[in-house]
């Protein structure tokens, strides 16, 4: 089913633009290569940027999966515990220190969101890792991170002229080329997701019962951290910091499919990539020709559903 | 077999236990009574490794738990914890968690792990709700959800954290039969029960303690003659034969109404 509306969403990503192409075009184009206008539409522009929200999409809500899981907690996202400020922070760093060094930014981001999710990691373990510090911890160094940024921004005015369009996260100049080092960390990041479902769901039964369940609880919450905080940081290095994806799709996977990882995790992927793909059509066609920010589109559609989960929880504390 | 050799230990470094020694026989039921922040639940906390001893040993079979692999002791010594953190997981999911001591990598599971599975959903008689969300049960059925768990996982030594805290009465009973049934099949099973009755009317041993101490392991007819259980909670428990069940008393009172 997922899998259907991923595969529609990525011919109608493809499909949908400035410039209109129908599905038996695409194919033709496809198979034509670079050589034809429509070939050069296909392979230069539209392929890319359904690949990267596709990839960006995938990891974000797995890496929201991975934290709420982890945490127990389900507000968590890579948003929320400072990953994503940590990989944009040291990306905005980079750019600005190196501004030659393009290349870098992956790389920069990486350990930036490695940065963050150390950090928070850390702080919790000196207070016996309890799941509301681990958040409270991760507010903090988000706070931190976001005004490093913003005096980054303010130091370096002229060499960052794109940062605006970055820290609201859109892929509008996405290349293959750019995609190249974070779709393997991606790619290696869900594997190894996939491959801990089983410790994932122990671990969210609470640290008592998994440890006599025989987990070695503090090193599979590092892990598990570790292949989040990956999967953020490679999707922030390229499309910049997209909000709510980790928070909202986990949430929708997690009522619709269950709380089981070897299901939700799968799900999670699949919608988080359809939902990106989507938000990015709309960015790109709403006020066609001119283009808005992804993060904006997904703004629009996530806060609202973020407002309606806050008072929906409330509701369900009070029937408790 | 299940045994304490001056144990010391607490949290924090602060010691709650001082100096425990005692062993639990296979195929009986000991409770462990005594006042809130007396350490029952540290001792139980320390008996399955969850907490490291300052001081002493934990032995199981003979053999010190902290020489023990974490697995190997994850499938002698099984604990089921007071608060419940379940997610939106079905019962046989939850039940199948029981079995993750015993998966090797690639985490599968066998025809033997599902068999054992089936048996521990039928034995807490959750069955027929085990493809329902645990979220959604009664306190009591989740209690049974998460012994079908404890249950899958199949340990000669099974301890039980306040097992009856959110319990109504029918349910407390069923509880009672599915720890009868557990010391059937020769395990080793230790509780922390907060309702005293329930804890002298269906075990085997009653061990006492006070302060961080063991007053005593007695059997509780004679904890309740002793003497010991008024040293430790001020109240009288006295056995009405007719019942099986212990009528409780605060101390003068009793005094009172046989004078």
């Amino acid at each position: 089913m997922l899998l259907i509306v991923l595969l529609a969403s990525a011919l109608a990503g493809i499909c949908l633009g400035s410039v209109r192409l129908s599905p038996y075009e695409v194919f033709s184009a496809l198979a034509s290569g670079k050589s034809t206008p429509d070939g050069r539409i296909v392979y230069c522009i539209r392929l890319p940027r359904v690949l990267g929200s596709m990839l960006a999409g995938a990891a974000l809500a797995l890496s929201g999966a991975i934290i709420q899981a982890v945490l127990g907690n389900p507000l968590a996202s890579p948003g929320v515990i400072g990953v994503n400020a940590g990989a944009g922070f040291f990306t905005v760093l980079c750019s600005a220190l190196f501004p030659a060094a393009a290349k870098m930014l992956p790389a920069a981001a990486f350990i930036g969101a490695f940065a963050a999710v150390m950090t928070v990691y850390i702080i919790a373990r000196k207070t016996e890792a309890s799941k509301l510090t681990l958040v409270l911890a991760g507010a903090a160094i988000s706070s931190l991170f976001n005004a490093g940024t913003d005096t980054v921004t303010e130091l370096f005015p002229e060499t960052l002229s794109g940062i605006s369009s970055f820290k609201i996260g859109g892929i509008g100049n996405i290349t293959l080329e750019k995609l190249f080092p974070a779709w393997i960390i991606i790619a290696v990041g869900i594997t190894a997701a996939f491959l801990l479902h089983n410790e994932t769901d122990v671990l969210s039964l609470g640290d008592k019962t998994a440890f006599t369940l025989g987990l070695n609880v503090k090193a599979t919450r590092f892990v598990l951290l570790i292949i989040a905080a990956a999967l953020a940081g490679a999707a922030v290095s390229f499309a910049g910091i997209l909000g709510f994806v980790g928070l909202i799709v986990p949430h929708i996977c997690g009522r619709v499919i269950g709380y089981e990882s070897r299901y939700k995790m799968p799900a999670c992927v699949l919608l988080g990539a359809s939902f990106v793909t989507v938000c990015d059509i709309v960015a790109r066609t709403l006020f066609s020709p001119n283009e808005i920010s992804l993060g904006i589109v997904i703004s629009y559609i996530g806060v609202p559903f973020f407002i309606y989960l806050l008072l929906k929880k409330k509701g369900g504390k009070h029937n408790a | 077999m299940l045994e304490l050799r001056n144990l010391c230990g607490g949290y924090g470094g602060k010691d709650i236990l001082e100096d425990i020694s005692i062993s639990f026989e296979s195929g009986s039921i000991t409770s462990v009574i005594g006042a809130n922040g007396c350490g029952k639940s540290t001792l139980l906390q320390m008996c399955c490794g969850l907490l490291k001893p300052s001081r002493g040993q934990v032995l199981i079979d003979g053999k010190d738990i902290s020489e023990m692999k974490h697995i190997e002791l994850a499938q002698k010594i099984s604990y089921m914890e007071q608060v419940h953190n379940s997610g939106s997981i079905t019962v046989r999911a939850l039940a199948s968690h029981g079995r993750f001591p015993y998966l090797g990598y690639p985490r599968r599971f066998t025809a033997q792990d599902k068999k054992i599975v089936d048996e521990a959903l039928e034995s807490a008689g959750v069955s027929d709700i085990a493809d329902r969300k645990v979220s959604e049960l009664s306190g009591g059925q989740r209690q049974r959800a998460y012994i079908a768990m404890t249950l899958a996982q199949d340990t000669d030594i099974v301890l039980l954290d306040e097992p009856s805290t959110y319990l109504d009465i029918s349910s407390q009973f069923e509880l009672t039969d599915i720890v009868y049934a557990m010391k059937k099949r020769g395990k080793t099973v230790i509780t922390v029960l907060h309702d005293l009755n329930m804890a002298l009317s269906n075990s085997d041993m009653t061990a006492v303690m006070k302060n961080g101490r063991l007053l005593g392991v007695l059997p509780p007819k004679e904890a309740a003659e002793s003497g010991l259980i008024r040293q430790a909670l001020g109240v009288e428990a006295v056995l009405d034969e007719k019942t099986g069940q212990y009528l409780l008393f605060k101390g003068e009172n009793h005094e009172k109404s046989y004078n």
